[in-house]
Order: C-alpha cells, then structure tokens, then sequence
C-alpha cells in the first residue's frame, strides 16, 4: 500500500486543482461558502435547511459543480454560526452552541472583535487540518475497501445507520425506529432487481420512489419554520458595529491560542471522521479538554479565548474530516452528508471507494475546492465581518415567508408538476407530527437515502451465502463491523437503563 | 385557541401506536401483493416485511414502558413537551396549498404572492405592506434565478381570460 506516497499526493492535488480552479466551479465554491456564512450567521437557519433549499437548483449543474456548492453550504455554516454566539449569546449551528459560554463573555467585555478575528483564524487552521487529514486519509481507505463485498458494505451501513441514528440520540430507539421508518420509505417506487413496483398506492408518481427533495425540503424546511415562528411580540436584536482596529489580538491572546487551536485541530480531525459523532461533539469535546489542561479552568466561561478558539478550530476540522467516510465508503456519518450522497445518486455516481480511482476529478477536485472555499471564508470573514453582523439584524419574520416562497417553487420546478408540493406538505406535516411526538426527523433522511443500497447488498450477500446469515458474521471484515454494531446495541441498553435509574433516584 | 398539551408517556404511547401501525401496513402489504421468495434469493417483498417487523417490535419497545407507567400511574417526567403551533401550522400549511392550486391557474408570480400573503399570518408581525414589499423581492429572485439564471419553462403567468 502506498501510504504517504508523496508523487502520487501532488498528482492528484494537479489534477483536482486543475477541476477546481475552473471558473464554474470557482464560481459555485464561492456561491456555496458566501450562502454557508449568510445562513450560517442567521441564527434559526441551519446548514441542513439551506442545502435543501438550493437542492433543487443542483439538478441543473454537473456533479462536481453540485458537491463543490453544498459542501460549500455546509462548511461555510460552521464559520458563520460563531458569529451569532459570540454577539448574541445564539448559537447560528448547533456545533457553535458551546461558544456562547466564552465568546459571548468576551464581547460583554468589548473583545468580540478579537473573538471573531481568533474563531476565524483557528477555523482556518482546523479546517486546513481536516483537509490534509482527508487527502492523507483517503486514498488509504479506498484502496482498503475496494476489495470490499456486497457483505461488508450491508455491514458498514448498518453500522453507520446506527451510531448516526442513536450515538448522540436522545431517545436511542426513537432514532434507530426512524431510520427503520426512512428505510421503508426507500423502499417506495420500483424495484431495482425485478421491475416490480412497491408502495405506490395507487400514484403512477411514485413508481420513482419518493422525490429526495421533496423530502428533504418537507423534513427539515417545512416543518422547521411550522416549529420555529412564535407568534405575537415583535423580537428585534441588536449587533454592535465591529471596527477591524478591535480585532487585533494582544500579544496575550495570541500566547494563550495556539495550543488550544492544535489541540483542537486534532480532535475536531478525529471527532469528525467517526459516523455518528460530529462537528457538535467535536466542539463539546475540545472545549471540555481545555478546561481539564488549562492552569486556569476558573476563567472558562468568564470570556477566556482559549474556550471560544478550541471548539470553533475543533468543528471546523470536524466538518472537512466528515467527508471521509461519506467519500471513500459511502457512509454518510450525519444527515447533510447523506444529502451529499443523495445528491451524488441523482447524478448516476455511487460513492464509494471506486470513486477515488474512477472518477478521480471529482473526487480531488471536490477535496480541492475546500482548499478554495476556506480561504474565500478567510477572506470574506475578516475585512467584511461588519457587513455580516449586520445580517443579524434580519428578523425571522421576513425569512421564513421567503424560504416557503424558494422550497416550494424549488419543489415544483423540479417536474412542472403539484404532485411535488403536495409531497411537500405531507413530509412537512409528518415532519412536525413527529416532532411533536419527540422523535429527530434527521435519522429518517439517513434511512431514506441508504435503504435502497442496503437492500441490494443484503440481497446480493445472502444470495452468495445461500440464505445463511451467521455467514455475515463469519467473514473477517463484515464480523468485525457487525459485532462493533453488536457491542453499540449493548452499550446503549446498558447506558439507557442506567439513565434511567438515576432519572427514578433523583 | 387553547393549549394542546400531552403527557410525556402518553406522547411516547402514541408514538409507539403509530410506529407499530405503519409497520403492520408494512408487512401486510408486503406479504399481500409482493412476493417474499428466500433469504438465498429475496424477493422484492422480504425487506419491507423484515423493515415492517422491526417497526412493530421498537414501536413496542417504546410504548411498553410508557404505557405501563400510565396505567401504574407513577409521575411521568417532568420535561415539558413541545406544544402544538396552531397558528403557524395551519398558515404554513394553508400557504403551501394555495401556492399548489394557484400555481397551474394564475401562474408562479401571483402564486408567490398569495403564498406570502398567507404565510405572514403565522405570526403576524409583518404588515401588509412588509409582505406585499416582500412579495415583490421573492418573485423578482424567483423570476431571476429560475427563469433568466436557469431558463426553465415554467408559467410566470397564465391569463385565466
């Protein structure tokens, strides 16, 4: 195996600058991380609502083109998101939620200037960890698991589906039931060995299977603006003007930030290349472990840098390492990276680690692009970051009409036809439903978009091991997998009936 | 309108309910109109029934205990569960249907401008001239983007006379 083969390294880095740097893509990397940093910077808008809100123009573009833009979309978020953390104590993502405690300190003391600059810089950082982690990584896992079976990867996906769906769950069985649910919603429309069709009640719309836009853009755009406008009571905030003069880090700030930003880099690196666990947990993590080395965890949550550089460095290596496994196996470890995926799908590409070999423009071209997108983030963030704080300033009440207005007319124009935005409203009403009912809607997505593939490799499996399914643990590769999925079952009934009896104790 | 709140384990057991549901649609369907075939040789009916069966059984799982805890009576927990929107549901919802019935009649400029006129109402804060304003800005984008930008045939407008 050649690991660390630096001529073919500098090889593909030509050849995915060579995709790169053309002037669409170009154009459609910076389209993706300026719209990123915009909804990124709102708060109550996610990188998951965006990327469904521009899922429908992807239809139009050629595949590289459509990646370069979501990946964009969604690695763009995670700079946008400290913005409103550190001057409005709101975290833009969830996975900027743990700097508030810090960042929104620091600019009570009038250092949110110095706090932007330092997040900027350390997402830079980590992010360019990521990316080397990824092009580093990658190539070795391919060549790993391109001699996997139809076995391994029924094994791989259970696996993800599983740790994706319940890891950070909640409620574990309400995540893994949703995914059960997505699965079957998969298996809608007709079927890929025999022709027949399944599910269709009756609706000649549907021998396609369901429309993953429509479901993406019901799931996560309808019924999240149903559950997020609050009625009554005009709300507006206020941002403070941020001058580029209070930017500039003292020779203290710069002292205490470095080794955080390292440290943080690599566990962002780590955190995020794991299905399951993400950019969230990265952030949480990084920021717990600099408390526990600092020589002064009393300062942590009273405005110390180290707490607001750590976790933003951390999510950002997080979000570039998540393309690992969602790349080279075709795993997605969280639900935008199955949108990645389905997006990939649309387009007749299967991701997994032939893509690396067989379509290695895509591959290094996306990968390239990052490089691209980090530093038009780099560069929009630091002389503009006024013009985003205003942005902070746009009520929800003029956004949510205008998303309805982009969902549903992306949801039409995608076949001239109504039958998309009924479907709209039906995933839109479930969506809520379910919400109401306390169960995440995300893991449904996952299930939604593996299913099919699933269900061909179980079939494909258990018909080169003649029914038998003990023989899926016997192979060297998919036993490993399947028992690690084992031993996550167990840990989580171990883990539920101990929160349990600490819930009925207190 | 008055507040729709449920228990925490009643929510759970309703949950379950509908779970075990489409799970039992699952495998009935399955088992009715397609054929299983073998665990060798699957046929396009043995996923969806094996799908249908783990529905029903985590819809159990989750029920169970909920419910046995409602009929014991023991105190459910105290979290409070999400409330339901009634106004936002229904001004989403209605907007997305006036939007789908407008749309193959008058066009997409005057269906985004009723679909705005609605959705404004799920919280009202944003006046008639706030939306008429913003009504005019997402059509020029949506004309711009879907119409110039990707030179799409969709009906900007269609006279009705």
């Amino acid at each position: 195996m050649d690991f660390l083969d630096l001529a073919s390294v500098g090889h593909n880095v030509g050849v995915g600058l060579a995709t790169a740097a053309s002037l669409s893509n170009l154009l459609h990397a910076f389209i993706g991380v300026t719209l990123g940093m915009f909804v990124g910077a709102l708060p109550g808008i996610g990188a998951l609502l965006s990327m469904s809100l521009l899922f429908p123009l992807t239809f139009y573009l050629d595949p590289v083109s459509a990646i370069i833009m979501l990946a964009g979309i969604y690695y763009g978020c995670s700079y946008g998101g400290s913005i409103s953390s550190i001057l409005l104590n709101l975290p833009g993502e969830p996975s900027t939620a743990i700097t508030c405690l810090d960042g929104y300190q620091m600019s009570k003391q009038g250092r949110a200037g110095v706090a932007l600059l330092m997040t900027t810089v350390g997402s830079f950082l980590g992010a360019s960890t990521g990316i080397v982690a990824l092009m580093l990584l990658s190539p070795v896992i391919a060549a790993f698991a391109v001699r996997f079976s139809s076995a391994e990867y029924f094994a791989l996906m259970v696996l993800g589906l599983l740790a994706a769906s319940t890891i950070s769950a909640e409620a574990p069985l309400k995540g893994l039931a949703m995914v059960v649910l997505g699965i079957g919603f998969g298996t809608v429309g007709t079927d890929g060995n025999t022709g027949l069709v399944r599910f269709s009640l009756g609706f000649p719309e549907l021998w396609d299977g369901f429309s993953l836009i429509a479901m993406s853009i019901g799931l996560f755009g309808l019924s999240e603006v149903i559950a997020s406008v609050k009625s009554g009571g005009v709300s507006t905030v206020k941002a403070s003007d941020i001058t580029l003069r209070s930017m500039l880090p003292t020779a203290d700030d710069m002292r205490r930030s470095w080794a955080p930003i390292l440290r943080g880099s690599g566990i962002g690196s780590v955190v995020g290349s794991i299905p399951g666990i993400g950019a969230t947990t990265a952030s949480l993590l990084a920021y717990t472990f600099e408390q526990r080395v600092s020589k002064q965890p009393q300062r942590f949550g009273h405005g110390a840098i180290e707490g607001v550089v750590a976790p933003e460095t951390a999510n950002n290596a997080a979000a570039q390492t998540a393309f690992i496994p969602t790349l080279t196996l075709g795993v997605p470890g969280s639900v935008t990276m199955a949108l990645i995926i389905g997006v990939l799908m649309i387009h007749g590409i299967t991701p997994g680690p032939r893509l690396v070999t067989e379509s290695p423009e895509l591959f290094w071209g996306v990968i390239m692009s990052f490089w691209i997108g980090n530093l038009i983030l780099l560069i929009l963030n630091i002389p503009l970051i006024g013009l985003w704080v205003r942005l902070l300033t746009i009520p929800y009440h003029v956004l949510y009409p205008a998303i309805l207005v982009f969902v549903t007319v992306g949801a039409y124009v995608e076949n001239s036809s109504t039958f998309e935005i009924w479907l709209v409203l039906f995933f839109g009403l479930f969506g809520y439903l379910m919400r109401l009912l306390g169960f995440p809607v995300a893991p449904m997505l996952l299930g939604y978009v593996l299913g099919p593939l699933m269900e061909e490799n179980l079939r494909r499996s258990m018909m080169l091991a003649s029914g038998d399914f003990v023989a899926l643990f016997q192979r060297p590769v998919s036993g490993t997998i399947l028992g690690l999925a084992v031993l996550l079952l167990i840990w989580l009934g171990i883990n539920g009936r101990r929160t349990k009896r600490a819930a009925t104790r207190s | 309108m008055r507040d729709f709140t449920v228990d925490r384990d009643l929510r759970d057991v309703l949950g379950g309910l509908l779970l075990g549901a489409l799970g039992t649609f699952m495998v009935v369907y399955a088992s009715k109109s397609l054929q299983l075939g073998t665990f060798s040789n699957m046929q396009p009916g043995m996923f969806p029934t094996i799908l249908g069966g783990l529905l029903i059984g985590l819809g159990c799982l989750i029920a169970a205990p909920a419910g046995a805890r409602l009929v014991h009576g023991a105190p459910s927990s105290q979290r409070p569960v999400e409330r339901v929107a009634w106004r936002p549901l229904f001004a989403v919802a209605g907007s997305i249907v006036a939007f789908a019935v407008c749309v193959t009649r008058v066009g997409v400029v005057p269906a985004i401008f009723v679909l705005t006129a609605v959705s404004v109402l799920a919280d009202g804060k944003l006046g008639p001239r706030g939306a008429l304003a913003l009504a005019m800005g997402m059509a020029a984008l949506i004309v711009l983007i879907f119409h110039y930008g990707l030179r799409l045939a969709i009906p900007l407008f269609i006279w009705p006379f």
